[in-house]
């Protein structure tokens, strides 16, 4: 049986491209990439050419001065940024720590404890609300569970377990770890869920028929198997961590938590100071390449396709 | 039970026996404790926009204050249209560049590539893509910020995230589906509008769902992206700092609802995506077994829920 012949638009351009597969093509998936390209792409590989720049006014003029990176090590012997960027680094990887414990443990319970469940979904959803609600706001509400007499501290002030209100709760480097924590747990979650939930039951089933216990074979299946999911979860929330600036703006205080590596490339920017924010920039691309890289060489790009 | 049996439980760690018996009960307490933690906070916001002191604390009492004074602000208006407008056209134009991507993606050899450009920026900080972007266009192509621009920003953001809700609707299509159509003579859009349309559909829309509420409260590239009038986001943080302004609250609850309602609405279609594949099959199915002496090589693969 043919279909009915038909002479609207689609169908003729559609007999064209029948012959022409290879248009088609280009035509289909050019859009798309040449965005990408120039609007992401060839911006951040701008970033590395005018990090060595130098400003003249408001302009970046083209040069080669290693200035802006050397400001940034401290050559003017005022080593803030220096210091900043360590305590960037430093409270990336305790976040990246914690949420992989914490989301691994949520991401086992749901793709494996209880697989096939109908909460599943509901569940998952639950964690994504964070994702998708304003950004800036959902920050900005820690201040009243975290504030003097905020929720924390008039709860355990009326069980009795203290006496006074606990004041390095908000404004605090640990204030932007909870703030963080709470944006960033979804990220590892997901990923790690992703590559569980890959996971063949029967496999799993045959691990506890040969005698497994549930931690041989937690160990010797399922974190094997869940490596590319846990790996793309710590880029994003280490690469996440190191590109945010609101959390440690909104609830940072003394002892460095309110200006982390982010906000330094905010001020730069604001400042017309392009070289340096552009050395930043650098330096943050840079891990992220490399983490990216290491993600390429151990599993191989396409798989994020089945995922 | 066996002696040997017994005499194990005997010598196990009271932890180990412990996690027997209560082991979900933990499980559940742990994981409903992160629930709460990750859902305090926008839930804090509804409760927040109440208040009436208009002071940033646990709720003291109910007072519909700041909505009144929310109907009433005039920059809030503006920008929450300016939202809205751009959530639509990049919902528009994010939907239809990440579906010829996803269709593209299928046929073309190089993968790797595709894929790497489509899902990479993810990887990436969006404020060093904000500012980036604003440079380029600002020192060297003399472009001032404008609406475009900050078009160009949200369109940036929503589309790896259409791209995969689009991809992965399309894992319930399988290939022979569409080659049939082919060997029977349709040309590939009604190949597509016939076979593959109609099961990715839900796909398409929540990605255009996910591509509306991700367009509607992006911050970090429109920051350095926004031209004239400010978006929701952008209006937000403005006042972030100043603590006359609760109304932002009462708008950030309503767009937490309305974020919540169409997420929602979103997951319940992509879980059709696997329903409508199994009915194709199996309407396709009866139809085969209606056709006198067609051939039945293999059972066909049943599409995944």
């Amino acid at each position: 049986m043919l279909p009915p012949k038909s002479s609207g638009l689609f169908d003729r351009l559609a007999e064209y491209f029948a012959d022409h597969p290879r248009i088609l093509l280009t035509l289909q998936l050019a859009p798309a990439i040449v965005f990408v390209a120039g609007v992401v792409f060839v911006p951040l590989a701008s970033v590395f050419a005018w990090s060595f720049w130098t400003m003249e006014g408001r302009r970046l003029v083209p040069s080669f001065s290693t200035d802006a990176y050397a400001r940034f090590l401290g050559s003017t012997g005022d080593t803030f940024r220096l210091e900043v960027f360590a305590t960037s680094l430093r409270i990336a990887v305790t976040q990246t720590a914690v949420s992989l414990v914490l989301g691994f443990a949520i991401a086992y319970f749901v793709g494996i404890r209880m697989r096939g469940s109908k909460y599943v979904l509901p569940l998952l959803l639950l964690f994504a609300v964070p994702f998708l609600t304003s950004y800036l706001m959902r920050t900005l509400s820690w201040h009243a569970v975290l504030q003097r007499f905020g929720l924390i501290n008039t709860l355990l002030l009326g069980l009795g377990v203290i006496r006074e209100p606990m004041t390095w709760l908000l404004f605090s480097e640990f204030a932007v770890h909870v703030g963080l924590l709470s944006t960033y747990l979804p990220f590892m979650i997901f990923p790690v869920w992703l590559a569980m939930s890959r996971i063949d039951s029967t496999v799993l089933l045959a691990s506890a028929d040969l005698g497994g216990r549930p931690k041989d074979t937690l160990f010797r299946i399922v974190i094997p198997l869940t490596l590319p999911g846990i790996l793309i979860g710590c880029i994003f929330v280490f690469v996440g961590v190191l590109g945010d600036s609101v959390v440690p703006a909104l609830l940072g205080g003394p002892g460095g938590s309110s200006t982390l590596l982010a906000n330094l490339m905010d001020r730069a920017v604001g400042g017309d100071d392009l070289p340096l924010a552009g050395a930043m920039a650098s330096i943050t691309l840079l891990m992220a390449i490399g983490l990216i890289l290491a993600w390429e060489f151990f599993f191989g790009l396409k798989k994020i396709g089945e995922i | 039970m066996s002696a040997a049996e017994t005499a194990r439980t005997v010598h196990r760690h009271p932890l180990e026996v412990f996690f027997e018996k209560h082991g979900m009960k933990v499980w559940k307490g742990f994981v409903g404790f992160f629930i709460l933690y990750v859902l305090l906070p926008p839930l804090l916001l509804v409760a927040i926009s109440f208040e009436p002191s208009g002071v940033v604390r646990m709720p003291t009492g109910f007072s519909l204050k700041w909505y009144d004074v929310m109907i009433n602000d005039q920059a809030l208006q503006g920008a929450l249209l300016k939202s809205i407008i751009l959530a639509f056209l990049t919902t528009f134009v994010a939907t239809f560049l990440a579906l010829q991507a996803a269709i593209g993606f299928r046929k073309t050899k190089h993968k790797t590539l595709v894929i790497a450009v489509m899902i990479l920026p993810i990887f990436l900080p969006g404020i060093i893509q904000g500012f980036s972007l604003s440079i380029v266009l600002n020192q060297f192509l003399g472009v001032e910020r404008n609406f475009w621009t900050e078009l160009a920003g949200h369109v940036m953001w929503a589309l790896p995230f259409a791209f995969l809700v689009v991809l992965t609707s399309m894992s319930s299509v399988h290939r022979e589906w569409v080659l049939a159509a082919l060997d029977l003579g349709a040309n590939p859009w009604r190949a597509f509008k016939d076979i593959e349309y109609p099961i990715i559909k839900p796909g398409i829309t929540s990605a255009a769902i996910f591509s509306f509420v991700l367009s509607f409260n992006e911050f970090n590239r429109t920051f350095y992206l926004y031209g004239l009038g400010e978006t929701l986001p952008i209006y937000v943080w403005n006042r972030i700092f100043v603590a006359t302004s609760p109304q932002t609250f009462a708008i950030s609850a309503l767009t937490v609802i309305l974020s919540l309602t169409l997420i929602g609405l979103a997951t319940w279609y992509l879980t059709r995506v696997g329903r409508v594949a199994k009915e194709t099959l199996q309407e396709g199915l009866a139809e085969q077994q209606d056709v006198p002496g067609a051939e039945r090589t293999r059972e066909p693969a049943v599409a995944d829920g």
